[in-house]
């Protein structure tokens, strides 16, 4: 890929947040992929129990895996000493908390 | 594909089409954003179509936005709240008609805010073939349209990926693709706070919400692949209709209350 001539300092910088999080979220979406379809394998075939569990749990990865995301960025953030940035992945990472444990779905 | 998440198709599919519960479906659509924004997110970044930056910052306004939201909502009356986004749905929807053959934003200055934090961005645009450096302005503006869509959101049912990208492509004039992919990226976040939620409260089932959940995971890799090859322009002519159709519902609720 050529290299910009503006915002050069951002094509130095901003990779790193995103190679990070690319793995993150590749990581999960397989994991997640995986249990589902092992899940409904084993419903399909003996309608065992365990299925279901591993389809919950497939699920579960699903849903922690964004959130794990804001908190990888954080940590990037942190190392990179962008503290602006740092904070305002806490404020978002507190605001879902916090939607959660009021529990209002939105 | 268009960074909406598509809870406008699967919770109409699962309810009318297959019978079920309202309240299952929406979870399982809730589920099948975020399986939407995760898979698809990888091939974003790796253009670097995704600007994080900016979509952590809006993040800060639709996560407040949807906490905040049934009380501004109330105070702001949601009537108003809803003929004002459908009216600029209606103004963005003509722009975009009138900018339809406008591959790139063009003379954009970034604001104070936009130069502060960084938010300009460089990615690689598979159809043009090169590299492409924009700059983001109306940080604050697009801001407060992220905190009252997240308001908003919850009382209309979706994702409210639809007023993410009117945000950023309209307000904040970044280019339509990135806009798509920034969008794309924060509907994950906002959908996992409403899954967790969904899950406590035992209307995730399995049995639902897994196959709808890796159909998505497939489905979003070729979205994915799709959308990177489009022309920006293709993208927007693409938005015009869906635009139109959500304006039009939330223009009916807001005269009908």
């Amino acid at each position: 890929m050529e290299h910009p001539t503006e915002g050069k300092h951002f094509a130095s910088e901003q990779p790193r947040v995103e190679v990070y999080l690319a793995y993150l979220l590749r990581a999960g979406s397989a994991l997640a992929a995986l249990l589902i379809a092992s899940g409904l394998a084993v419903l399909s075939i003996s309608g065992a129990p365990a299925g279901a569990a591993l389809v919950t749990a497939g699920l579960i990865t699903l849903v922690l895996t964004p959130v794990a995301r804001v908190v990888v960025a954080m940590i990037v953030f942190l190392q990179e000493r962008d503290y602006t940035f740092a904070v305002i992945c806490a404020v978002v990472l507190m605001a879902v908390i916090l939607g959660v444990l009021l529990g209002r779905a939105h | 594909m268009l960074g909406l998440g598509g809870g406008i198709i699967i919770v109409p599919t699962l309810t009318l089409g297959m019978g079920l519960d309202i309240h299952y479906a929406v979870a399982a659509s809730a589920v099948s954003i975020i399986a939407t924004s995760t898979g698809a997110a990888v091939a974003y970044l790796h253009d670097r179509i995704t600007n994080t930056r900016v979509a952590m910052l809006l993040e800060v306004g639709t996560t407040l936005g949807a906490l905040s939201g049934a009380y501004a909502a109330t105070a702001l009356n949601s009537q108003w709240l809803y003929l004002l986004f459908g009216l600029l749905m209606v103004y963005s929807a003509w722009n975009m008609y009138r900018a339809r053959k406008q591959e790139l934003p063009e003379g954009v200055e970034p604001d104070w805010l936009a130069r502060r934090l960084r938010l300009n961005g460089v990615y690689y645009d598979q159809a043009l073939d090169k590299t492409i450096a924009y700059q983001v302005t109306n940080t604050l503006p697009g801001l407060f349209i992220m905190y009252l869509s997240g308001g908003l959101a919850g009382l209309l049912g979706v994702g409210g990926g639809i007023f993410k990208v009117l945000a950023m492509d309209q307000v904040m004039r970044m280019p339509i693709k990135v806009s798509t992919a920034t969008s794309n990226f924060m509907i994950g976040v906002t959908a996992a706070a409403s899954s967790a939620v969904y899950f406590a409260q035992g209307m995730v089932q399995p049995l639902v919400a897994g196959p709808v959940a890796l159909g998505v995971l497939l489905g979003a890799t070729v979205g994915t692949r799709l959308m990177v090859r489009l022309k920006g322009s293709q993208l927007r002519t693409l938005f015009i209709p869906i635009f139109l159709i959500v304006a039009v519902q939330m223009l009916v609720k807001g005269v009908q209350f």
